[in-house]
């Protein structure tokens, strides 16, 4: 469970979290969504002590993260994939952590095969690649076997092989019951991963609510229907809906706003238009994410205009 | 893949720590064993460690090999130690600055995130294994000389033991001011400028002005306390009351500092 109580972040007259309040449950995973810049990472970095709120608090199991004796067997966090000595060997890397809370040496063998690092585990991270560096940063995070955990983009620089082992991953640590929250800008990636939505921008919430809800949201846009008979469609609709041609020219194709498939299949069937297609419009994670964000997207490119030129 | 965690249920984290809670103690000596992991790990400890090693050896044998003057051969640690401390302080500092320097010290701080601590920590492994290499390279060096003189001035075991805890000092005081600077600079060129010019340079080069209050400056800086230390000059710049003076306060302050920096700024 991870607690985030009207936390804010200022820098100077910037504020890059706003009182943001929610909880992370676990046993599911949380998708933590927003724009470059939304406020994630340092929402992520506040949660594990990186970084001071300016105010409100984020708790860990009902514990700050700093008064945690042990942090690594409660908490296990990959927030930048980068964070590594070029000049050190990957499984060292992981003895100091080991080492730092009293973890057992064979915990970390043990995580290096779990990511599939254990063959280049002797070699200096200066010579991984950025999926390998990825690999060794989430062995870290599993090293103290914790049950809460914090991804920031975690799929990045990842294959696609990769990015379905961390997809599955994520699942499973969830499905154990650990609280899982991940952050990503990928609306397509949380829509296969996560259970849960946290969206924020310009460091405020947006959203706090079950995939399927922000996907329900506005629910259906629109219907899209194909018929011989367009101008007769066109007539059985009146008063039911309003019927606009589809945006491709065909003169046969036509998109009715504000109803359903079911209610014009119906409508069709007693006035005796022949359809040859019917199918709903349905948004996806993407749309809905783009109708709630781009408000607070802070770096928008605007097209410039030119006074007095 | 095969899952080789085991399931730990809601709350069942909390719970564990309540358990068994270690001490400060145990947090502190946790991070001095990953601390001495890290700085082990690198091969400019060791590059460094042999760089320091050659320029001991090279100045005992100056020592020993110049026949002028009959001397005691532990002065040729105390010479070697003004010059080689900057390459055995090269491993403590990058034991901070290579820290942030990478990001490091984000994993850093997430496994010790009571910052105290870690700040604590980091100056047991950093002064310790810097005065341990100093006294055994100091040693050798005198060994080295001693051999080398073939008629060395009479000198005692003493005396010996004297000159050894003075190395110790020197590199100790050294280390704990690196290690603050580092902390506070976060950035190694700056670290190690300033460990040159307040440890060697301005003591050395103020007080030749003529001029009194660069000679203040100049007796008030670190290097003029713990070169005072030495016996390897003949007469120390300061009397070792006031030496004492000056090393306790420069220590005092970096630690103050480091330990602020740490505890205060955001990773």
């Amino acid at each position: 469970m991870i607690t985030l109580d009207t936390l804010s972040k200022h820098y100077g007259e910037t504020v890059a979290v706003d009182q943001l309040t929610a909880e992370v449950a676990p046993g599911r995973v949380t998708g933590f969504l927003g724009p470059n810049g939304a406020g994630k990472s340092t929402t992520m970095r506040m949660v594990v002590g990186l970084d001071r709120p300016t105010a409100g608090r984020a708790l860990v199991g009902g514990h700050a993260y700093s008064d945690l004796p042990t942090p690594l067997r409660h908490v296990g966090a990959l927030l930048d994939a980068e964070a590594f000595h070029p000049g050190r060997r990957g499984r060292t890397h992981l003895v100091a952590l080991a080492r730092s809370n009293g973890i057992p040496l064979a915990r970390v063998d043990e995580v290096l095969e779990e990511v599939g690092m254990a063959s280049v585990a002797h070699r200096r991270v200066g010579g991984y690649s950025l999926g390998m560096r990825q690999r060794l940063g989430i062995a870290a995070a599993l090293l103290g076997d914790p049950g809460v955990l914090l991804f920031d983009e975690s799929v990045n620089g990842l294959d696609s092989d990769g990015v379905r082992w961390v997809r599955d991953l994520l699942r499973r640590l969830a499905a154990e019951g650990r609280t899982v929250l991940v952050s990503s800008h990928l609306m397509s990636e949380m829509q296969q991963t996560a259970d849960h939505l946290l969206v924020i921008g310009r460091g405020r919430l947006l959203v706090d609510a079950p995939v399927g809800e922000v996907l329900a949201g506005g629910a259906v846009l629109a219907v899209r229907v194909r018929t011989p008979e367009p101008d007769r469609f066109v007539t059985a609709m009146e008063g039911l809906a309003e019927v606009h041609p589809a945006d491709d020219g065909d003169p046969h194709d036509l998109l009715v706003h504000g109803t359903t498939a079911v209610q014009v299949g119906e409508a069709a069937f007693r006035a005796g238009v022949p359809l040859h297609g019917l199918r709903d419009l349905e948004r996806s994670l993407e749309d809905a994410y783009v109708d709630l964000t781009t408000d607070s997207v802070e770096y928008v490119a605007r097209p410039t205009v030119l006074e007095n030129a | 893949m095969t899952t080789t965690l085991s399931p730990t249920r809601p709350g069942q984290a909390g719970a564990r720590s309540d358990l068994a809670a270690p001490g400060t103690m145990t947090v502190l000596a946790r991070a001095v064993a990953a601390d001495a992991v890290r700085l082990r790990s690198l091969r400019s400890t060791w590059w460094s460690l042999a760089a320091g090693a050659a320029m001991m050896l090279a100045l005992a044998l100056a020592v020993g090999l110049d026949g002028e003057e009959v001397a005691p051969a532990w002065l040729a640690g105390e010479i070697g130690i003004v010059f080689a401390q900057f390459a055995l302080l090269v491993p403590a500092m990058l034991l901070v600055t290579s820290d942030h320097a990478t990001g490091t010290v984000q994993s850093t701080l997430l496994s010790v995130p009571r910052r105290g601590v870690l700040a604590v920590a980091r100056l047991l492994v950093a002064v310790s294994s810097t005065v341990v290499a100093a006294v055994v390279l100091a040693a050798i060096a005198d060994a080295t000389a001693w051999v080398a003189m073939g008629q060395p001035a009479d000198t005692t075991i003493g005396e010996v033991v004297a000159s050894l805890g003075d190395v110790a000092i020197v590199m100790g005081v050294g280390t704990v001011l690196v290690v603050g600077t580092a902390t506070v600079l976060r950035n190694a060129a700056g670290t190690l400028t300033a460990a040159f010019l307040g440890l060697l340079v301005l003591p050395a080069m103020l007080p030749e002005f003529g001029v009194p209050w660069l000679a203040t400056i100049g007796e008030s800086l670190p290097g003029a306390g713990t070169m005072s230390m030495l016996q390897a000059f003949g007469d120390p710049l300061l009397s070792t009351s006031r030496a004492v003076v000056v090393i306790v306060t420069w220590v005092v302050v970096a630690v103050v500092a480091a330990t602020w920096s740490l505890v205060r700024r955001d990773a």
